[in-house]
This record gives C-alpha cells, sequence and structure tokens, in this order.
C-alpha cells in the first residue's frame, strides 16, 4: 500500500516536471500495440531504423515548434531542405569535404528564411501566406537547380546519412539528439528563448515590455532556416540522391510532430521535448505499417486519423487537468 | 412583500470548482423593475454566479425561480429565450460585423427559411437607432463603435427580444462619465418598463447612484442584502472585504524633491498639442480629463511607443529622448498600461517570467538566464507587494486581476525606475487590491520616485494625487493643486 503510494508520488513529480504525460502515454500505447501487431517491431535494426527516419522529421519539426511557439509558422520548410540539401551536395562535389557541405546546407537555410522572414517582420505578411508563397519560390528554385532531375552525390556523400558510431548509432541520429539539447537550451535558458514565449503569447505586451519583436521574429526565422538545411543535407546523405522532390511535403508531418507534442497553435505554449516525442510517434506510425504491409497510399489515410486521434486524446487530458 | 414580486429567486446555489467551492449556498432575492447591485471582491462568486444565470456554467446544487417558477438554464439561448441577457464587459465579439447584422444575429427576419430579409433588417434597424437618439448608422461595424454605443445596442437587442432581466458586468469601466451618464438614463427607462436590472460594479459613486438593493458578495457566500437607503459606503466596503477600512486612500504626504521631469509644447499631430508638464522627485501627480482627451498618447509617446512631432522633453536636467519603449526603461521611464490584459501580461506564461520579461538583461549573463537568481529577486518582489499566487511558476492569467497588477508593479519595481507612468494602475480591481495599490505607489514615491497617475475616476485620483493635469481636446487645460481638486473643479476643466 505504502508502495503504491510512493510510485504515486512519484509518478506525480514526473507529471509536474514534465507535462508530459499524456503524450509520453501515447507514445508507449503505440509501442505497446506494435509490439503485438508485428514481432519484428521491437528488434534493434528496426529501433535503429525508426530513429534514423524520425530524425529528419524531428530536425523540421523543432524548427517548426520555435515558429509556432513564437506565434509563427512555416509551410516552407520541406522546399527550404531540398534546396539546402541539394546545395550541400553541390559543395561536396566541388570541395570533396563533407563539414562544408553540411554548412552549406545549413547556411542556405538560414539566408531563405532570413529573406522571408523580412517580409513578416517588417510588411506584416501573416506567416502562413508569407511562407506559402516562399515555399513556392524556393521549390521552383529546387526543380531550376535540378533541371527536375536527380543529382548524384559523389562517393562519400552518403557517410552522414548512412554512417554509424559503433557500428550501431547513427550520426544523424546523434546529430538530432544535439540539435534537441541546443534547442532546450535556446528555450529555457537564454534571454532570446523567453522573448520567443512571450512573442508568442502576447505580442503587443511583449513590445511594451521592450522587447524587438522584428528582431525575435528574424533571428527565430533563421535559426529555423538552418534547421532545415540541416534536416536537407541529413535526408539526403541518408538516400545518396538530390531528388527534386526531396522533403516533398514533410511539412505535414513537422507540424503534426509539434502539434501532438503539446505545442499550442495559439502561440506561447510548448516544450522541445515534446516535439521530439511527437516526431518519434509519427516514426513508429509509418514504421509499424511498413512492417505490415500496408499499401503506402493507404498510410496516409491511417497516419492522418492517427495524428487527430492523438491530438484529441492529449487535448482531452489537458481539459482534465484544468 | 408577495413571492410574486420577485422576478428572480436564488437559492442555496452551489458551486464547486476543482480546488475551490466559488459558490456556497447563496441566496438572492430581486425584485421587479428595480435596479439590483451585485459587489464584492473579484474571487467572491460574482461571476461565477452570472455565468450561472446565463446558462455558461451548471450549478452543483440549489434552484433558480424565475417569476415564481423553476427554471433550468441549460445554455445561454435558453437563458436568452427565458429573458434573462447579460452585457458582457467585453463586447467585441465581431469587430467586422455591422451593427444591425449583430443585432439581428440568430434572430434574422426571413422571407423564407434561411433567406434572409436584408430590407427589412435595414428598415427595422434604422428606425430603432433613430429611436434611441444614437448617430451611427445600421451598416456602421462594430469595430467603429465606442464601447459606449455597443452597450447600447446591446441593451436594445436585449430589449427588442423581450428580455425581462437584464445583467451588465462593470459596464463602467471602460466609458467615460459622460457615456456613464447615458448609461444610467438608459438603465432608470428600463426601470420604467418593468426590467429588471443586475448590475455588477467596484464603484462605490455609481452602485449609490443607481441602486435599489445592493447584495455583498464575499467569498461566494451571499453576506447582506439590503436597499441602498439602508447602506453607508463605508458597511458595504467593510462587508466586502470583510473587515474595518479606515481610510480608502491612504495618503501620505512625503517631501516632495527637485524637478525630475518636464515636457514643454509636447505636440504629436492629431494626437495632442503643446502639452506642458513637470513631475518632481516624490511626487504623485495626477492626469484627468475625459476618454479620448489624449492623456494616454501623450504618456505612449513619453515612452516612445508613439511618435511626436515637436516640443521638448526634460528628464533628470538633460534633454530627454525615447528610441523605443526599451530605451525608455534604460533610461529611467516606465509605464504600465491601461490595458493590463493586452499590453502587460503574457497570459499563458509563469508569474516569474511575466516579472523577468522587462528585465532579461538583468537578469541574464551573455545571454544565458540567471535562474537562480531570477527566482530569489522574484521571490522577494512578490512578498513586498503581497501578491497572492501559488508559486512563481503559476501561470499569470490564473491570478486575479488585483494580483496580475501587483506583478506587473513587482516587474517595475526590479527595473528601478526614476519615474513611474501607471495608466489606469486601478481599472478592474477590487476595493482590497486597490488599496494596497495605493499603499505600493506611497511606497515608491517614498524613494524619490516620481509617479504619474492616469485615471478616469476622480476619487482615486483626488484622494492619491499632490497635484492635477486636466486635459481636454489634446492639451493640458488647467492644472490644480491638492486643497483645489474637486470633482466640480475637475468636470469644469476637463468638460467644455
Amino acid at each position: 500500500m505504502k508502495e503504491k503510494q510512493r510510485i504515486g508520488s512519484a509518478f506525480r513529480n514526473l507529471k509536474e516536471r514534465f507535462e508530459l504525460t499524456g503524450i509520453i502515454l501515447i507514445l508507449l500505447l503505440i509501442i505497446v500495440i506494435s509490439t503485438c501487431l508485428s514481432d519484428k517491431f521491437l528488434k534493434p535494426v528496426n529501433i535503429f531504423n525508426i530513429l534514423r527516419q524520425s530524425s529528419v522529421t524531428a530536425v523540421l519539426a523543432y524548427s517548426e515548434t520555435l515558429l509556432i511557439i513564437m506565434g509563427c509558422i512555416d509551410l516552407s520548410v520541406g522546399s527550404i531542405a531540398a534546396l539546402g540539401g541539394i546545395f550541400g551536395i553541390m559543395v561536396y562535389a566541388s570541395t570533396g569535404n563533407m563539414l562544408l557541405a553540411v554548412l552549406a546546407a545549413i547556411l542556405t537555410g538560414g539566408a531563405i528564411s532570413f529573406a522571408a522572414s523580412l517580409f513578416i517582420a517588417f510588411l506584416d505578411v501573416p506567416p502562413f501566406i508569407a511562407t506559402l508563397a516562399s515555399n513556392l519560390v524556393v521549390r521552383g528554385f529546387v526543380y531550376v537547380v535540378t533541371k527536375g532531375q536527380p543529382v548524384v552525390p559523389e562517393s562519400g556523400f552518403s557517410n552522414f546519412g548512412q554512417g554509424t558510431f559503433f557500428g550501431f548509432l547513427p550520426y544523424i541520429v546523434v546529430a538530432m539528439f544535439i540539435v534537441a539539447i541546443v534547442i532546450y537550451i535556446i528555450m529555457h535558458h537564454t534571454t532570446h528563448g523567453r522573448r520567443i514565449y512571450a512573442v508568442g503569447g502576447n505580442k503587443e505586451a511583449a513590445n511594451a515590455s521592450g522587447v524587438n519583436v522584428g528582431r525575435v521574429i528574424i533571428i527565430t526565422y533563421i535559426i529555423s532556416g538552418m534547421l532545415c538545411g540541416l534536416a536537407g543535407i541529413m535526408t539526403v546523405s541518408r538516400v545518396n540522391s538530390g531528388m527534386p522532390t526531396t522533403a516533398l511535403g514533410y511539412e505535414t508531418d513537422a507540424i503534426a510532430a509539434t502539434v501532438i507534442g503539446g505545442t499550442s497553435f495559439t502561440g506561447g505554449v510548448g516544450n522541445p521535448w515534446g516535439t521530439v516525442i511527437g516526431a518519434f510517434i509519427i516514426g513508429i506510425i509509418g514504421n509499424i505499417l511498413n512492417l505490415m504491409g500496408v499499401y503506402s497510399y493507404v498510410q496516409d489515410i491511417f497516419k492522418g486519423l492517427i495524428i487527430l486521434m492523438a491530438v484529441v486524446i492529449d487535448l482531452r487530458g489537458k481539459r482534465r487537468k484544468n | 412583500m408577495r413571492e410574486s414580486d420577485y422576478v428572480l429567486s436564488l437559492r442555496h446555489i452551489s458551486k464547486s470548482f476543482p480546488g475551490v467551492k466559488a459558490l456556497d449556498d447563496v441566496c438572492i432575492d430581486v425584485r421587479k423593475g428595480t435596479t439590483h447591485i451585485l459587489i464584492g471582491e473579484n474571487g467572491a462568486g460574482k461571476s461565477t454566479l452570472m455565468k450561472i444565470l446565463d446558462g455558461i456554467y451548471r450549478m452543483d446544487e440549489g434552484s433558480i425561480l424565475l417569476e415564481g417558477k423553476e427554471v433550468k438554464i441549460e445554455n445561454p439561448k435558453a437563458a436568452f429565450q427565458m429573458g434573462i441577457s447579460m452585457i458582457h464587459q467585453e463586447l467585441n465579439f465581431f469587430p467586422d460585423m455591422t451593427a444591425e447584422q449583430y443585432f439581428f444575429l440568430e434572430n434574422e427576419p426571413q422571407k423564407f427559411r434561411g433567406w434572409v430579409d436584408w430590407k427589412t433588417i435595414r428598415e427595422k434597424m434604422t428606425k430603432l437607432l433613430k429611436e434611441e437618439g444614437v448617430q451611427y448608422k445600421a451598416y456602421t461595424r462594430i469595430r467603429d463603435l465606442s464601447v459606449s454605443d455597443l452597450q447600447l445596442l446591446e441593451i436594445m437587442k436585449a430589449t427588442y427580444s423581450g428580455a425581462k432581466i437584464i445583467i451588465m458586468d462593470e459596464p463602467t469601466s471602460a466609458v467615460s462619465e459622460k457615456d456613464a451618464k447615458r448609461l444610467f438614463e438608459k438603465i432608470e427607462k428600463l426601470k420604467a418598463k418593468g426590467v429588471t436590472v443586475i448590475y455588477i460594479s467596484h464603484k462605490m459613486d455609481e452602485i449609490f447612484e443607481i441602486g435599489d438593493y445592493i447584495t455583498v458578495l464575499r467569498d461566494g457566500k451571499t453576506i447582506e442584502t439590503r436597499s441602498t437607503k439602508e447602506f453607508t459606503r463605508d458597511e458595504v466596503i467593510e462587508l466586502m472585504v470583510g473587515r474595518p477600512v479606515d481610510h480608502a486612500y491612504p495618503k501620505e504626504q512625503i517631501p516632495i524633491g527637485e524637478v525630475l521631469f518636464e515636457a514643454k509644447d509636447f505636440t504629436a499631430e492629431g494626437k495632442f498639442h503643446d502639452v506642458n508638464f513637470h513631475i518632481c522627485r516624490g511626487e504623485i501627480v495626477g492626469f484627468a480629463g475625459l476618454v479620448g482627451a489624449g492623456r494616454t498618447e501623450v504618456m505612449r509617446a513619453v515612452v516612445g511607443l508613439d511618435s511626436h512631432k515637436s516640443g521638448q522633453l526634460i528628464f533628470k536636467g538633460k534633454s530627454f529622448q525615447a528610441k523605443n519603449i526599451a530605451d525608455a526603461g534604460e533610461q529611467g521611464i516606465l509605464m504600465a498600461s491601461e490595458d493590463r490584459r493586452r499590453y502587460g501580461c503574457v497570459a499563458m506564461r509563469s508569474v516569474q517570467e511575466n516579472i523577468a520579461l522587462p528585465n532579461l538583461k538583468h537578469f541574464s549573463r551573455f545571454t544565458f538566464i540567471r535562474h537562480r537568481q531570477e527566482g530569489k529577486e522574484c521571490a522577494e518582489r512578490i512578498k513586498e507587494l503581497n501578491v497572492k499566487t501559488p508559486s512563481l511558476k503559476t501561470l499569470i492569467v490564473n491570478l486575479s486581476g488585483g494580483n496580475q497588477q501587483k506583478v506587473i508593479l513587482a516587474r517595475i519595481l526590479v527595473a528601478n525606475p526614476d519615474l513611474l507612468i501607471l495608466d489606469e494602475p486601478t481599472r478592474g480591481i477590487d476595493v482590497g487590491a486597490k488599496y494596497e495599490i495605493y499603499k505600493i505607489m506611497t511606497e515608491i514615491a517614498r524613494h524619490g520616485v516620481g509617479i504619474i497617475m492616469v485615471s478616469s475616476e476622480l476619487p482615486e485620483l483626488i484622494g492619491m494625487c499632490d497635484r492635477m493635469y486636466v486635459m481636454r481636446e489634446g492639451t493640458v487645460a488647467g492644472e490644480l493643486a491638492r486643497e483645489e481638486m474637486t470633482q466640480t473643479n475637475v468636470m469644469r476643466l476637463a468638460a467644455n
């Protein structure tokens, strides 16, 4: 009896600390169901496969998380990732240096988002509209640069996306976790993070409190764009091909992961760790449907419905708490 | 008095939310055709009670008798159909609808089912507006109406559909005295027609002016109901706060120092012109005037939130110019806005983050936040100002208005300004919290800070200020010393 109480209170502490229990429970539930559905699911090879697949979604989702917390959004993350990734391939082709290629991708992403953010910060174009338009522009550039044909990287390019530490820990999974920690530090330990929450929570109050709202928006979009560029080179290196359709439609998964992770669309509320879990949930759903041999078009239907369900469960949990 | 004389009887109503008993055995009888005042501190249960009447909440126990018959109010629409209408504090729900669209919302005249008869609507609305003697047109958009016009429109809407009871939630908190007068006249007309008004307010002056009966609520219980004649102001306040109150205004004479701030011919085209005033250290200077006289605009321009065209500002003996509000803050001038929810709090963030927001430089090193120092200083301020909050991590939206305002003051104290501009510092907060805010102001002034207090509540300006400027039509119409401050003197300068 006493033991039970102690576990109960430990659980409550956890709940207060992370405010994420609802989403963690959903993740566990999906893992349990998946384990029952397929005996291949829990095999280490498969687990790492999921992590690898989720890492690109997760990095794009961090980008979306920062923006949604700030009360903005970016519909062009997939296109930015594609252009960043393809520039990365080109830089690698001319220099043979992977580090330069990664930097090129990140800088490309940052530059594109910086340009888009100027319209949002100075001309008051709503972020939804601004990035809807910039999505077309950037994807158009991708088709122009690739001439609509896949760009084939030089040999060695795929080491970053396919290689591992100690033979099992993929580089890109490590990259994703490093990014997660950096984002956490930005959001919880820096003044910029505080300002992001304030701008998203109440733009006018933030301004009246002396926050330079325009600057916060621009800097955050630059960070977001850099993350997109990183995600781009992660994905092209993983598949070792620069398809013009790279990361097409990835913004859907990124936004879904963010929302499942508990970030509020009204702005000002959200937690980067929730987004990591959200990305895993989406990764696992895709994976188990694959394992079960579900036809890929039908997968989308399932995925959409499961995302809806997860959000409804999470919302209900929050409402009960209030 | 016979049972049937009561238009509304609330019997033993109780309502609990997780962790709080919001209403505890509330009993109120409301007589037909009267103005029944409901008064109590924030958190006393007024809003909960009204939301039950309006069908937004369900009560746990008790019964509601409407004209002697027991009724169940399931939702706001049911309440409306029973003849209970609520005039909310915030009315601007549909800024882009026209007056007529809003007026006939859910009640549109139809040629046949689903086909709105706009011609009839225009005719009816134009006629109604003419009868009421208002200036705007049937097709004027809601966003272009003043708060006072909107209230009147709501009241017209309620009476048009045969309301028996109209509930008004602090209707004068955001309107000028002139508009308040117009509202009071309207209430008199309603009463003459046999409509009952339930009126929620914090303002002592007006409740004694328009109230027939007063019910005092405290901690979710009905403390007392009497006719207004049998109450004195002090009795009402004592019943509300549950303890004797010595003075409504804890004014202390603080030695006044050298001139701290001076404005000379301060002008912003179309907003205000040739504004001259000065503030000394330790002085509380009031700015009175009607809504729209330009008081808030002047203050916003001083701190750099809006631009100005010409004139000179002198602060601490030097020429002063704020590039933006952050710059003004760094130079030592801070402002707390009149609209706490819009310009003050970030609702969904914690008390601590809200205190820290304008002081992030103070609480950080190389952009990294020093959480421990931040927590410690915020806790000190919270204690100093007696903010009632479960913890520093509590979301500010969960605090009462008075405590939110104290959090805003706490953030200002951290910044340690020389000149403090308070725009409507006590709007929408209850008597007990007001008293504490006045005391905090006195303490701040004691440290040599100059305070500008902009307020639409004359009694508090007269009660708290050392000197007062009265603004009219965008400029300073006159200056009053403490002994000259009377309602008549102020109104003579404020109105033309």
